[in-house]
């Protein structure tokens, strides 16, 4: 029995002022993209108009609720007030310069970002890809630094299975899912796949000394919601340090809140000497940054890396307000709180039925493993006005709501989930 | 002569003077420091503006990982092509952000686009359709060779997705082949952006060097020698040539037509891709919409970044539809690219831009600036040439060109290097004004000087 959320003539909030555009149906839209756009997506059928908290319409003007941010970046939903003050004021004060100059707000937001971190030192960029491809760079320069008599100082890097670093040709070289990478050999050489939490196998590598970094999701996100265990990551900070190696915390999906903690590796008590971020940090708008230790930062020169947006003024006046909200202790708290309370909700209700092996994660960043693929779930839970994704296999549910998602949603997400469960067993086939 | 403050822009002034300096032979040392309080929205921000240049460029030195070397500046607010010092000075901005800037700041038909878009709707992925990014992508195919688009964050970023597409194409096309061509080509004094792929096709080694080893592949050759390109090209090794139609990083040089007819020719004959990198010198830099407009050759990939978005982090790659059918789900993606948010502001630049009078009168500006250039600093021992198109325009000297934009700053202009540091480089808004450019030219004769009294770098 599928419950069937009829949400009819919602009018979108501000659309009138859109009106134009948002006249078009679906399906000429979906039409349009499928001729205009390079075809490197595979899209739910759903054009997206406006948002508003955790709610998102459709042209036609469903609702829905929101339990994908955007693929775990709008974690203060859509619209939040201080984020929309501080976009419109900026924009209209000082939008870029160039890191020719010197701005204020990408300052400001550095001094937050260490002073809320292990970190001593900030580097922006545009988004999580380009914040691997700088720790790549980084890496790479600070053990050159190190070993300056050395003919061969470690360049080579660790990482793991079922992880996911980016796209651009560092960073997925970087990336385990093979056939990501195949079309696109050769890629940048020198990496070496070891299992995620085969903590031997990590500790023997690191100590060849051969490496460079190790780059480690504290919890996969793309791979299917798997967390490290503290032993797994204290044995790669001990390798490391006795190696001088480095460890690289990739938090751009589990991080900035997501767990509950302001880092995901506030969890472990274990820290990295690099942290990656993006996602979530201005609030939608492109960023990405690349947190250091001094003994990284001392490495590193003028030159050595650059980048024409990075840094600019409006996006990290976003940063600012979206860093001051999330690292609140009371926010931090609240998202723990809700973390818990929903897994909890879903263990309950979903954990019955046959098809689900395990609900898993930290925080608001869940994943719901399956026997089968998840999308017929996905599917249905979209028709039913609900927004989840997949990760893994195609067999995980991923749920990575806005951080300020209510109880009330939860129970609400809860329900429709629990209902469409019967949609696995109507379709034939795994995808 | 005292240079004076725009009195045109609208902002409460006053006239306070705490410092003057003097003319001394033509140098111009003169500086009235104007106490500027910027209007309405940048009192809640005046917090962050009444911390003066010297702690904040303090505090960039202890907290962000030093890469860059910037210029002693800290700016805080712009307009149109003017823009302001913490401390209220006002520069005349023959920068944009980096040829970034093109309608100037604070541009009102984006500032609108931007303050409405970010109130409806910001980003949801490319899980999920938005329409913003499909109007963009149809307003770039309608003006160009291209019949897709695909988006990114910056210029690096599509190159590397230029880098994916190329290779991609070259093994659906020799399905059969166990080694399609793979390789790249690139040119001296190229620049096609920092991360590891984009990295390995540019040219300057202590670029790549410390991080080696980068992406395989890449040869360089000299840009503008035809017939090695053309050799290297019909070799069938290579997928891509990659090449700007004018290098700005480089040193503002220009193809000729037939260079760029020439590896078209090659490119045709051998079944690998010709990529144009327009990232600066493309949408409206050059007067023509497309700096290869001018020569009438054709790519088959285009990457573009910089002023697409008014200073929003953006990137796009133009294909051919031939490209793009060996493209498929999961070859490639972004999170962000292609969000609401940019795109609108990306509609709000291209629709400006590429009207045909916008251009016009750049192509008429550039014209006239030149030849201004030419007429007040032809003359210098120290200019060696005056070249470019449009409003990208080096002035290549036989020095190092630092003293130079260090004394255009302190006379409230800003102008870049390139090259080997020995070039000026001069991308303003394109909407900067004869008046301002005439401005600009009367600021660089009177700075001049500064080249004897410095020693060479």
């Amino acid at each position: 029995l599928l419950l069937v959320l009829e949400l009819s003539s919602i009018s979108a909030p501000d659309s009138n002022q859109k009106g134009f555009l948002q006249e078009k149906r679906s399906a000429e839209i979906i039409a349009d993209e499928k001729k205009f756009i390079v075809g490197t997506y595979a899209r739910a059928p759903l054009v997206l108009s406006s948002g508003r908290g955790c709610k998102l319409y459709d042209v036609e003007g469903r609702e829905y609720l929101d339990l994908t941010s955007g693929i775990a970046v709008n974690s203060l939903g859509h619209g939040d007030p201080d984020w929309l003050r501080a976009v419109t004021q900026q924009a209209d004060v000082l939008t870029h310069v160039s890191n020719i100059y010197y701005s204020v707000p990408q300052i400001e937001l550095a001094k937050r970002l260490v002073a809320s971190s292990f970190a001593d030192r900030a580097f922006f960029c545009n988004s999580g890809t380009e914040a691997t491809e700088a720790a790549i760079k980084f890496a790479r320069k600070f053990q050159r630094f190190s070993h300056p008599d050395s003919k061969e100082p470690p360049i080579e890097f660790i990482a793991f299975t079922n992880c996911f670093h980016g796209r651009t040709m560092g960073a997925l070289a970087l990336t385990s899912k093979e056939y990501y990478r195949s079309p696109f050999e050769p890629v940048m050489p020198g990496v070496t796949f070891l299992e995620y939490g085969n903590t031997q196998a990590a500790v023997e590598a690191i100590k060849s000394g051969k490496f460079a970094a190790v780059f480690v999701e504290p919890i996969q996100g793309e791979g299917g919601i798997y967390s490290a265990t503290k032993e797994f990551l204290q044995s790669l900070r001990a390798a490391c340090d006795s190696s001088d190696c480095l460890l690289v915390y990739d938090e751009v999906q589990c991080g900035l809140g997501r767990t509950g903690h302001l880092w995901a590796h506030e969890a472990y008590d274990v820290y990295p000497d690099i942290m990656t971020l993006a996602k979530p940090l201005a609030g939608g708008l492109p960023i990405g940054a690349v947190l250091v230790t001094e003994r990284v930062a001392t490495a590193i020169n003028y030159g050595d890396h650059g980048s024409t947006f990075a840094g600019n003024p409006l996006v990290c006046s976003a940063g600012i307000v979206v860093l001051d909200k999330i690292s609140k202790p009371e926010f931090l708290a609240d998202v723990s709180e809700k973390g818990w309370y929903f897994k909890a909700l879903l263990v309950e209700k979903l954990g019955g039925n046959s098809h689900v092996k395990e609900v898993r994660g930290l925080g608001l960043i869940i994943g719901i493993e399956l026997d089968i693929s998840a999308s017929p779930l996905v599917d249905a839970c979209r028709e039913c006005g609900i927004l989840v994704l997949t990760a893994g296999k195609g067999n995980v549910v991923r749920i990575v709501p806005p951080l300020i998602i209510s109880k009330e949603d939860l129970e609400i997400a809860a329900d429709v989930l629990t209902n469409c469960l019967p949609a696995l067993d109507n379709q034939v086939g795994n995808k | 002569m005292i240079f004076s403050p725009s009195l045109s822009f609208h902002r409460s002034l006053t006239l306070k003077p705490t410092n003057y300096y003097y003319y001394n032979s033509g140098a111009v040392t003169a500086c009235l420091n104007v106490e500027v309080r910027v209007s309405g929205s940048s009192q809640n921000t005046s917090s962050l503006q009444e911390k003066k240049s010297a702690e904040i460029i303090a505090d960039e030195k202890k907290f962000i990982v030093g890469t860059y070397a910037r210029a002693p500046l800290v700016l805080s607010s712009g307009k149109g092509c003017k823009l302001y010092d913490v401390e209220g000075r006002e520069y005349l901005d023959l920068t944009s952000g980096i040829a970034v800037n093109a309608l100037g700041h604070g541009d009102p038909a984006w500032v609108r686009a931007v303050t409405e878009q970010a109130d409806v709707l910001t980003h949801v992925s490319n899980v999920y359709y938005s329409i913003p990014q499909v109007e963009l992508a149809k307003r770039l195919v309608a003006s160009s060779f291209a019949d897709r688009v695909f988006f990114c964050n910056s210029g690096t970023e599509a190159t590397e997705a230029a880098i994916k597409f190329a290779r991609k194409f070259q093994r659906f096309s020799n399905p059969d082949s166990k080694e399609p061509p793979y390789e790249f080509l690139a040119f001296t004094n190229c620049f096609h952006g920092r991360t590891m792929g984009a990295l390995a096709l540019t040219s300057k080694e202590h670029y790549r060097s410390p991080f080696q080893p980068v992406m395989p592949g890449v040869t360089f050759l000299e840009y503008g020698d035809t017939q090695a390109a053309v050799e290297a090209i019909e070799s069938g090794k290579v997928a891509a040539v990659f090449v700007e139609p004018i290098q700005g990083e480089g040193g503002i040089y220009s193809a000729t037509k037939e260079f760029l007819q020439s590896l078209r020719t090659a490119c045709d004959t051998s079944g690998c891709l010709l990529v144009y990198d327009e990232v600066q010198c493309g949408l409206g830099r050059t007067g023509y919409l497309w700096a290869h407009e001018s020569y009438g050759v054709f790519p088959d990939i285009m990457t573009l970044a910089k002023p697409l978005a008014g200073g929003l982090p953006i990137g796009a790659v133009l294909v051919t539809e031939r490209v793009a059918s060996a493209i498929s789900y999961g070859d490639h993606g972004s999170t962000f690219a292609g969000n609401p948010l940019v795109c609108s502001a990306g509609i709000a630049v291209l629709d400006k831009i590429s009207n045909p009078t916008f251009l016009a009168s750049v192509c008429e500006k550039g014209v006239y600036f030149k030849d201004l250039l030419v007429q007040k600093l032809g003359g210098d021992s120290h200019v060696k040439e005056i070249r470019g198109l449009g409003l990208i325009i080096g002035v290549e000297l036989d020095v190092s060109a630092s003293p130079l934009v260090e004394a255009c700053q302190k006379s409230g202009l800003l102008v870049l290097t390139a090259g080997k540091g020995n070039v000026v480089r001069i991308v303003p808004p394109l909407i900067i004004s004869k008046q301002e450019l005439e401005l600009a030219a009367e600021i660089l004769v009177k700075c001049l000087p500064v080249l004897d009294q410095a020693s060479n770098k």
